[in-house]
């Protein structure tokens, strides 16, 4: 391209329209979607963007987090995979408002600071002390570099700071922690009278045009969902790995060729003696320190005990009392200087005098062990294994690529496909747009199927990919459409229905009729007898306890809502319809809150523990809306 | 210039401009690289500030974290007179009212909120305070003072807690009627995960 122009670019109308390309990239951006490292982006905040992968590790966490809380159980309505990427989405926005916030507040961490951390993570200590060797092998170990890795730590160290010190100075006054506590532990003395629902059914009758009326008008709740089954062709790596043929001639050339993968790295064991020597030492330093490791080398050469040595002479705490030992170490754990005098070594020998940023090591090679390589014998069935992988799954794309092609020249059948391929037909049970056994477990399977060009125009689907390795074609073979159970099967149900609807219209009435004597001032006890019911007082009342008889839920409830009687007034009334059929009538006389001076200490911090609790959370919440509130922030929740 | 000049002419009007304007050029650019450097200095300067500044803080946090309330107390202090102006100082601040109200020394946590409120301009730490010093009035029994402090916080992003607050202050001030309309307010800005049971509790506990 670059070259066309090149050629071409003589013209002044050819360097207009490279002049306006040019513009129009810039412009309208290839970098509004990918950016220099052709990386997809999934959201932006100010000038930050955030790109998939990122997103991906949230949407991991949040998968495996949520799999936990409900004990390994798949919940599809939890596991909505959209709900779980608008989630982790949310999260990786919400991360980074808070880091961009910080900083804007001018909150830094130092980087004396961030190392204080490092070295307080316990899987880069050994011995208990931070060892610079095991940190970079772990991290290398997480395909991270060093700088990557502490870039994000000091970020969350950032943002940790940032969040919590608003939210965990949260407090709770002991005004509010006493509210709570008299609130909470309140006793209400109260009367009540419930009307049953049963006694009114008899009364009722339902009308055969109401039957109908209320059957069209709810046809939904007596549909049978749409189902399908569908035939299809597997192809799967694993399925093919049996039809391979092993020769001994090609794992013998796959050992020749991958044999030394399979040996065992080399590790080599030493002890040294460290004498400790800072990069920035003055001369007259530098020259002591290296006086003091020619002799120290000059005794070890002579024979005197290397472990004698080094536990009298050596600057490293944690080797010096091992008498210098190290233990094994492969390639890339070790400075690079120290390494390759190591690796360079006899055993037994003892090394000149090595520099790393460390000092002065004096070192001797005490252990050599693995590096070899390992006989065919010993790697035949190893080799059979990924032999059969290898082929099988080149096996696999080939036979994929022909399965797609075949599938898609044919629309109208599998036949061509499975005897060319020498695949079985299979077929699925029936099963449901969001509900399915076997085949149809998977969802994509289940939405291919449904897709209007397998369902309605009755055409091959495309390859569904279950997995890298493992692909479905699959196409209708019987559908059954929305049903509706016939109004006849349904009569009894609806009859019930309405007659129960019909009691409770006319219960209802005559409970509020009842209830409008009881504030008049008539006599509970006697108008509880006209309606069939009884006046019951159970005395002083909690929000939980029963006071011994069992109270609906609702009445306490309205108990605890009705105003306190105003002075010189005896009660206050209220009613309420009873959640299973029914009407209750309550009378509030008297109302006492809990005294907080009488709680125990336990009770009052527990008291002033949920206050925080649950201040510091919406409060949490509320600030991170109002840091969002301030940044330019794009989603792109179609590239998630 | 023109162009009948001769190079030797421009040479000599060139000595000329030199010899009246070099003390202007001169100083002009020391100048100029004396703002430059010495921005830069100031923005190293400042930069240092802060990482001391969170390095102390952070002692604060564990001592807060470890329940020390004497060295929260103490470092605080720290921060607040060295750094007064620094973010740092105000969330110190924060922790120490929350070391005061926890020892009831209800006096002690207004002052603390008070400088917080009146001196930081950052809105997440400001309106954090307001919220808390309204609540700490009520408790000292001055809810009166309280209204104003919370009707000035405006973003829409508090409003649950914000009407909460108002209907305990409200409450306290025995004006039930908008205490009633503040929890209702408060219950209808409540997020899904949010819990209602407390605040239910409150509102109910007005009679409907």
């Amino acid at each position: 391209m670059m070259n066309f122009f090149r050629e071409h670019a003589k013209g002044v109308i050819t360097w207009i329209i490279l002049v306006i390309i040019v513009i129009a990239f810039g412009l309208v951006g290839v970098n509004a979607y990918i950016d220099g490292d052709g990386k997809t982006i999934v959201a932006t905040v100010e000038d930050v963007d955030i790109q998939l992968p990122v997103f991906q590790r949230a949407y991991q966490q949040e998968r495996a987090y949520r799999q936990q809380l409900l004990g390994g159980r798949v919940d599809p309505a939890l596991m909505n995979e959209e709900t779980l990427k608008r989630e982790a989405l949310r999260r990786v926005i919400d991360s980074e408002v808070v880091t961009q916030s910080a900083r804007e507040a001018g909150m830094r961490i130092g980087d004396a600071q961030l190392a204080d951390q490092i070295r307080m993570i316990r899987q880069f200590q050994r011995d208990g002390r931070f060892d610079q060797a095991t940190y970079s092998q772990l991290l290398r170990n997480q395909g991270l570099s060093e700088a990557e890795f502490e870039d994000s730590m000091r970020r969350d160290l950032l943002a940790s700071q940032w969040v919590s010190g608003l939210i965990d100075t949260e407090l709770a006054t002991p005004a509010e922690t006493a509210s709570l506590l008299a609130l909470r532990g309140q006793q209400r003395r109260i009367g009540y009278m419930t009307l049953d629902r049963a006694a009114y059914l008899k009364d009722v009758s339902v009308a055969e045009e109401e039957i109908g009326k209320y059957y069209d008008g709810h046809r939904e709740q007596y549909a049978i969902p749409e189902k399908m089954t569908i035939e299809y062709l597997e192809l799967s790596a694993a399925e093919l790995q049996s039809a391979i043929e092993v020769t001994d001639e090609a794992l013998q050339q796959m050992y020749q060729e991958h044999g030394s993968d399979q040996s065992v790295p080399e590790e080599r064991r030493a002890s040294h003696i460290l004498i400790q020597l800072d990069d920035k030492a003055d001369a007259a330093s530098k020259a002591k320190a290296e006086g003091k490791a020619k002799d120290i080398l000059a005794r070890a050469r002579k024979g005197e005990d290397f472990a004698a040595l080094a536990r009298k002479y050596s600057d490293d705490p944690g080797s010096a009392s091992r008498g210098g030992d190290l233990d094994y170490f492969a390639r890339g754990v070790m400075a690079k200087p120290f390494e390759e005098a190591a690796f360079a070594m006899k055993k037994g020998a003892v090394s000149d005098i090595v520099r790393t940023s460390f000092g002065l090591h004096i070192i001797k090679l005490t252990d050599v062990r693995g590096g070899q390589t390992r006989p065919f014998a010993e790697l035949r069935d190893t080799l059979t294994r990924q032999y059969r992988d290898q082929k099988a799954e080149e096996r696999f794309f080939e036979l994929a690529d022909r399965l797609t092609d075949l599938t898609y020249e044919h629309p109208d059948t599998l036949d061509v496909a499975a005897q060319e391929l020498g695949l079985k037909i299979k077929t699925s049970d029936w099963f449901e747009r969001g509900l399915g056994t076997g085949i149809a477990q998977d969802d994509r399977v289940r939405q291919a199927a449904f897709a209007p060009e397998v369902l309605e125009s009755g055409h091959n689907s495309e390859a569904v990919t279950l997995t890298d390795t493992h692909v479905i074609v699959l196409r209708k073979r019987e559908h059954q459409p929305v049903s509706y159970r016939p109004v006849e099967a349904v009569k009894a149900q609806i009859i019930e229905l309405l007659r129960a609807e019909a009691a409770q219209q006319r219960v209802v009435k005559e409970g509020e009729a009842v209830l409008a004597r009881l504030i008049r001032g008539e006599d509970p006890v006697a108008l509880a007898k006209q309606a069939h019911g009884a006046w019951k007082t159970p005395g002083m009342v909690g929000r939980q306890s029963q006071g011994g008889a069992i109270i609906p839920a609702e009445v306490l409830q309205q108990a605890f809502r009705l105003p306190q009687p105003a002075a010189g007034q005896a009660a206050s009334n209220g009613g309420v319809a009873l959640a299973g059929g029914g009407y209750a009538l309550v009378t509030l006389y008297e109302v006492k809150d809990s005294d907080p001076a009488a709680a125990s200490d336990q009770d009052r911090k527990m008291a002033q523990e949920l206050l925080m609790r649950q201040r510091s959370g919406q409060v949490g919440a509320a600030l991170i809306e109002n840091m969002k509130g301030r940044l330019d922030i794009r989603e792109h929740a179609d590239r998630i | 210039m023109s162009d009948f000049e001769t190079e030797e002419q421009q040479l000599e009007e060139l000595k000329k401009w030199w010899r009246d304007n070099h003390k202007i050029v001169i100083v002009g650019t020391l100048l100029g690289f004396a703002a430059v450097f010495g921005y830069r200095g100031w923005q190293g300067y400042q930069e240092s500030q802060r990482q001391a500044a969170s390095q102390i803080y952070s002692e604060l946090g564990n001592a807060l974290k470890e329940n020390r309330t004497q060295s929260v107390l103490q470092i605080g202090g720290t921060l607040v007179s060295k750094y007064p102006r620094s973010n740092y100082a105000a969330l110190a601040a924060l922790a120490m009212a929350r070391v005061y109200v926890d020892g009831n020394d209800l006096g002690a946590a207004h002052a603390k909120l008070q400088w917080v409120v009146d001196n930081c301009d950052q809105p997440d730490i400001e309106i954090t305070a307001r919220l808390r010093l309204a609540r700490v009035l009520v408790a000292e029994g001055k809810p009166n003072l309280a209204v104003p402090l919370l009707t000035e916080i405006k973003t829409d992003a508090f409003r649950a807690v914000l009407q909460e607050t108002l209907g305990d202050v409200y409450h306290a001030m025995h004006q039930p009627q908008q205490a009633r309309q503040a929890y209702t307010a408060a219950l209808q800005a409540l997020q899904p995960e949010d819990n209602r049971t407390l605040l239910q509790m409150k509102l109910d506990n007005l009679g409907s």
